[in-house]
């Protein structure tokens, strides 16, 4: 299996295109709005975060690890599982500087992030959204559609910054979960989801996307070997990371936001 | 004051609600705890039907719900424990509700991996997972086995987080864990009262705690070498060394629960019976030694195992013997002498504590019987075994816990309990007792356990076991329900300032 | 040692316990200042104290005259006149004979191919006899004497998996 690795580098202009303007679009936002106003001042960390989310994002897809992602299922997991769970809590944190003071926004901006931001909203979205890119018909037509799987990618992003939001948020930023117990049933809830699709994949008896045994060098029994690995690797990982979220937002009072995110 | 007027309220909540937070944690325990017990339940069912001929179903899935009900039973009783204690200590000894929520978070999490690992992946190793027997499945694959060794990797991590933040807190809040044990009180035979002596609770927390972190170690120590085999590092591990530590492990995280739960009869039976039970000489003794008594007797699964050297088998047997002293003499005679001619009013919550102080000496007369040597070779692997821990579960430790989540709903929810619910606490005794007693009937008739398919002569106990489960299933819901109709208050509670002496 | 008779110990003892927790439970219909049972508790925990603490010493010494394992049996029964290798597998006994004599000791040397599994002699009434467990990687000596003749069961006690339940065996034991 190791043996359909190859060690390249995958450029994708318009990704680059994209990052590049939505970094540029952020540092305009975050410019203005942390400028105006006595005593505000200028949230490094919070471009700082924003600009390693892109960085991630642009690191799981175009890396060997997203170059491979049409070789090895495996491959693409670890792919996935950055941009859900390393690139999209960076960008999410990196965001709640734009939304330091949820009352000076446009106000169908603030409904709608208000409401994206209720856990049962954004834990919706973003199980409805992982199961349904799994789904055979829909994760095959991004293997072999580009722009079809430039779509899945940015809308994994999408999903999981929703998810985490009513974490690291507070309600002046428009975030959604406060008490504890919230907290904790919202976590083990986004584990569980997460663990059953990848626990279902580690199970599996026949293959869910055939096109990984049409790989040249492939075989059946290889890509089912890849498809466990792969299950495993959105199983256990996931625990850990739910786990490490837990031990950082799981904090008394929880009414203070975290203080990196300025 | 009588009984019945003294408040049960002054000792849960602290005078400022300090420990609200931290209350609120442990009520979630408990409930996350009861509410898997009650699904546990169910599967428990489905195997006695299947035992009894009455609802078949296939070995390969008997097999498996078999391996989660174990697991998911003896995780779910000791997390309603925890929570217990932690809530029990809470007003006398600061916690820290975040830490309690992150070890929740851990455990829950390693349960989830036990459920997919059985119910999707098909593993039916037993709860034990006795090596090699997790990598010889034949009709499940690896993968399902390192599914559930991780599942208790992080239910053992969530209790060793657990524990070690009961002994920061006791720590601090004493002065040192000495303190917290009372053993300048101890050793001085109770002349030395210098320091401020710790609640009976408070003692037993240390004490559970630090046994708990010993099985948790264990069960680390036993999860490294297996994960090194199954990914190769290591060709074999030894089957004694194994079987050695499993249950080290595994005997002595089941054994807590029924500890920290009697902990929990210390703290809640005082009020209602109108009695103090401060922390005696007896008291201190008595729990300093069940520090380790409870991880000696483990080695009581080995008789059979003649590889293992005999000093070890006669050390299980000595410890299985000298740990029902402290407990009988200390706990269960001081609890009936709380009870004795006091004027108690019996409502839920004493009549579930009595239940399970019966239910803990009965229990424990029948594993007394098999943990002697000669007894064990006709007993061992029957189903004597599951008849004396359904008894300290069933009517012991889960009595204890519900009856102190009653307490807790007692004190906070500012409502009583439906008129109906005594009956219903009567009849999970009823209930429960012909539950275990079918059991025991089977083990005298030399019925294996962890059998799929009972042979006709055997299934008759099965049968009559049953109705005293659907008996026990009913008296659970309804306790259930009047719970659930009183606990939104009780919880609204922990957040408002307490109006009492 | 008899299933049954052990059995009727739990239940004897079992009764005396609940006619003492029934007693307790209908005497708090009165009360009583607790201050005047101080005494009496302390007496009752010292003397069931020095009670069972002498039983569980007695029992103890008695154990040890009663031990299955193997120097203690063939200490007190005799050399043994056959050895049987018995190998336990997922999920079928291996017996090297399946027809032994009444009366004399046995030697069950038992092993594992692969997993724990426990072997366990079962009588013509179902009634369990012996066991000894099957471990892997080592050989447990289990010396027996068969009381009559008659066919025996041997079923396997230590979960090894899906066929664990259909493990099984016989033995016949005829006269010398």
């Amino acid at each position: 299996m190791i043996d359909l690795f190859v060690w390249e580098w995958e450029w994708q202009l318009p990704l680059i295109a994209t990052l590049a303007i939505a970094e540029l679009g952020f540092i305009a936002v975050w410019a203005r709005r942390t400028s105006s106003g006595v005593g505000e001042r200028r949230s490094w960390p919070a471009l700082a975060l924003f600009t390693a989310g892109l960085l991630v994002f642009a690191l799981a897809v175009m890396s060997p690890i997203g170059a491979n992602d049409e070789r090895l299922l495996s491959s693409h997991m670890i792919e996935h599982d950055l941009l859900m769970w390393v690139a999209a809590p960076l960008l999410a944190l990196g965001s709640l500087a734009l939304v330091a003071d949820g009352r000076r926004l446009p106000a169908a901006l603030r409904r709608s992030i208000a409401f994206l931001a209720r856990p049962i909203v954004a834990f919706t979205i973003s199980t409805v959204l992982l199961w349904a890119w799994h789904a055979p018909p829909a994760y095959g037509l991004a293997l072999i559609s580009l722009p079809v799987h430039g779509v899945e990618h940015l809308s994994f992003i999408v999903a999981y910054i929703i998810y985490w939001w009513p974490l690291i948020a507070t309600p002046s930023m428009l975030g959604g979960l406060q008490s504890s117990a919230g907290r904790a049933g919202y976590l083990l809830a986004g584990a569980m989801q997460s663990g059953l699709l990848g626990a279902l994949l580690t199970f599996a008896t026949s293959l869910w996307y055939p096109h990984y045994a049409l790989v040249p060098g492939a075989t059946v029994a290889s890509a089912l070997a890849d498809q466990r690995l792969a299950g495993a690797i959105m199983w256990y990982p996931g625990a850990i990371v739910f786990a490490l979220a837990a031990a950082l937002t799981l904090r008394a009072p929880a009414t203070e936001p975290l203080a990196i995110a300025g | 004051m009588t009984a019945a007027e003294r408040p049960v309220s002054t000792a849960l909540l602290a005078p400022d609600r300090s420990n609200g937070a931290a209350l609120r944690a442990s009520m979630a325990y408990m409930v996350a705890g009861l509410g898997t017990v009650l699904l546990m339940g169910l599967l428990g069912l489905l195997m006695r039907l299947d035992q009894a001929g009455m609802l078949v179903i296939s070995p390969a899935w008997f097999y498996r719900v078999m391996t989660l009900h174990g697991s998911g039973m003896i995780a779910a009783v000791l997390l309603a424990a925890l929570g217990g204690i932690a809530a029990a200590v809470s007003a006398t000894t600061p916690l820290s509700a975040r830490a309690l929520w992150i070890a929740l978070v851990v455990y829950m999490t390693g349960n989830g991996f036990v459920i997919f690992a059985t119910l999707v992946g098909g593993f039916g190793g037993g709860w034990t997972v006795l090596y090699p027997l997790p990598e010889h499945g034949i009709v499940w694959t690896l993968q399902a086995a390192l599914a559930i060794y991780a599942g208790y990797f992080f239910v053992a991590l969530g209790l060793l987080l657990f524990c070690v933040h009961i002994l920061f807190a006791m720590r601090r809040a004493h002065g040192s864990l000495a303190k917290a044990l009372a053993w300048r009180f101890l050793f001085s035979l109770g002349r030395d009262k210098r320091d401020a002596l710790p609640r009976p609770v408070e003692l037993i927390a240390v004490v559970i705690a630090i046994d708990g972190i010993a099985a948790a170690g264990a069960g680390l120590i036993y999860l490294v070498p297996l994960f090194a085999q199954a990914s190769g590092a290591i060709t074999t591990v030894d089957a004694l060394f194994a079987k050695n530590f499993v249950l080290l492990f595994g005997h002595t995280i089941a054994n807590l629960s029924i500890y920290i739960t009697a902990g929990l009869v210390y703290a809640a039976l005082p009020a209602y019976t109108g009695r103090a039970w401060p922390t005696s000489w007896p008291v201190a003794a008595a729990w300093n030694l069940i520090i380790p008594l409870m991880l000696l007797n483990y080695s009581h699964h080995l008789y059979a195992d003649f590889a293992q050297p005999v000093g070890l088998q006669l050390l299980g047997e000595i410890g299985s013997y000298a740990v029902a002293l402290p407990s009988f003499i200390v706990t269960i005679i001081g609890a009936l002498a709380l009870i004795y001619r006091s004027g108690i009013r019996w409502t839920v919550a004493p009549i579930l504590f009595a239940l399970g102080l019966w239910g803990w000496v009965f229990g424990g007369l029948g594993a007394l019987l098999d943990a002697t040597i000669p007894v064990n070779q006709v007993m061992h692997n029957t189903l004597w075994v599951p008849a004396h821990f359904h008894t300290y579960f069933v009517l012991g430790a889960l009595a204890f816990a519900l009856a102190y989540l009653w307490s807790i709903l007692d004190a906070l929810s500012g409502s009583s309990e439906r008129r109906g619910t005594r009956a219903a606490a009567w009849l999970y005794g009823i209930g429960g007792a012909g539950f275990i007693l079918m059991f025991f009937v089977s083990g005298a008739n030399s019925v294996p356990r962890r059998f799929a398919v009972h042979l006709p002569e055997w299934q008759v106990y099965a049968r009559i076991a049953v109705p005293f489960v659907l008996l026990l299933a009913l008296s659970l819901a309804w306790l259930s329900w009047d719970l659930s109709t009183r606990f939104g208050s009780a919880w609204r509670a922990t957040r408002r300032p307490v109006v009492g002496p | 040692m008899n299933p049954h008779t052990v059995f009727l110990v739990l239940i004897v003892l079992g009764a005396v316990w609940t006619a003492c927790w029934a007693a307790v439970l209908v005497s708090s219909r009165r009360t009583v200042p607790f201050e005047r049972l101080e005494k009496s508790e302390t007496r009752i925990r010292i003397t069931l104290l020095a009670g069972f603490a002498l039983v569980a010493i007695v029992l103890f010494a008695v154990t040890l005259r009663w031990l299955p394992f193997r120097e203690s049996r063939v200490a007190k029964m005799g050399a043994p006149h056959t050895i049987v290798t018995v190998t336990g597998m997922q999920w079928s006994w291996a017996l090297s004979t399946r027809q032994l004599p009444v009366g004399v000791p046995i030697e069950f040397a038992v092993s594992s191919r692969d997993v724990n599994h426990d072997f366990a002699l079962y009588d013509a009434h179902g009634r369990l006899l012996a066991q000894v467990q099957g471990m892997p990687g080592y050989t447990n000596h289990l010396v027996y004497v068969f009381p009559a003749v008659g066919e025996y069961t041997v079923r396997c006690l230590e979960y090894c998996g899906l066929g664990h339940h259909t493990m099984s065996a016989t033995i016949t034991v005829t006269d010398r």
